[in-house]
């Protein structure tokens, strides 16, 4: 069982759910989104609305799906930095039932460092590597 | 370059785009079902309503993104089918940019057979198999 430090409890709304009646795929990466976000504003790193000073862009997502989400679960995701390079920062994060701790979907979120104003990758700032560092220990 | 036997244009929508001024990442994943789900229909083994019975459910998903989608952009979806398993089936998929060829996003999903009744996976059925060889012009092992 994965540890994470970090968990953030996610409402499923009707409109997640598609023809079959689960939450559909990409919803998925809509909530792991969220708590990601949810993440950086819990370390201090975002402060929900400047947007263009927020220094970081998706490259590879990798998610796992393990099992189906139906409407009245109670969710929620844990989320941890894996590893702080360069430029890039993985995410991992894992989608449970808040109730029964059972997996639900686990993923991988591979993050740069980037520039939006210049549109161009940086390193990674040492602000976030000394935040995220002291938050995971 | 890898060719698709199957491309499926996109409009962006306004509602696509992020704070950061592209489209988010979530609709990349959405772009890529739109293919997929219209590579199924076009193969003919789907006819587009809600699936009670027999289906598919997404089990695995793999996404680079290679670069930023704005609204004004024309895209296409490129889907094909890279391997049929016993009970799955791989797809490829790439977002391009239709003026230019740009590769915008490439994808692999893995999508298994699933009943939605008894809740259970499933195989392939034979006739799946068949049309996607068809449709393919390949054997699958």
């Amino acid at each position: 069982m994965t540890d994470y430090k970090f968990y953030y409890p996610i409402q499923v709304r009707w409109m997640d759910l598609d023809t079959q009646w689960h939450v559909n795929n990409a919803r998925y990466l809509n909530y792991i989104e969220t708590a990601r976000l949810a993440y950086l504003m819990h370390l201090g790193l975002f402060d929900g609305h400047s947007f263009h000073d927020l220094d970081l862009i998706v490259a590879d997502v990798h998610i796992s799906f393990i099992a189906p989400i139906a409407l009245g679960q109670n969710i929620r995701l844990g989320v941890k930095v894996t590893r702080i390079g360069h430029k890039s920062m993985d995410f991992d994060s894992q989608v449970e039932d808040a109730d029964n701790g059972q997996i639900l979907a686990t993923s991988t979120t591979i993050m740069v460092a980037y520039d939006y104003h210049t549109k161009s990758t940086i390193p990674v700032p040492a602000l976030w590597r000394t935040a995220i560092e002291k938050f995971e220990n | 370059m890898t060719d698709y036997p199957f491309y499926y244009p996109i409009p962006v929508r306004w509602m696509d785009l992020g704070t950061q001024g592209h489209v988010n990442n979530v609709f990349f994943l959405s772009y890529f079902e739109s293919g997929r789900l219209a590579y199924l229909r076009e193969v003919g083994i789907w006819d587009g309503r809600p699936i009670l019975d027999l289906g598919l459910v997404v089990a695995d998903m793999q996404i680079s993104f290679q670069a930023p989608i704005f609204l004004d952009q024309n895209i296409r979806v490129g889907v094909r089918v890279l391997h049929i398993g016993n009970k799955s089936i791989h797809f490829d998929s790439r977002i391009e940019d239709e003026g230019s060829g740009q590769v915008l996003s490439t994808s692999v999903t893995v999508m298994v057979a699933y009943d939605y009744r008894s809740q259970k996976s499933v195989q392939v059925p034979d006739d799946w198999r068949k049309a996607i060889e068809e449709f393919e012009q390949k054997t699958f092992d």
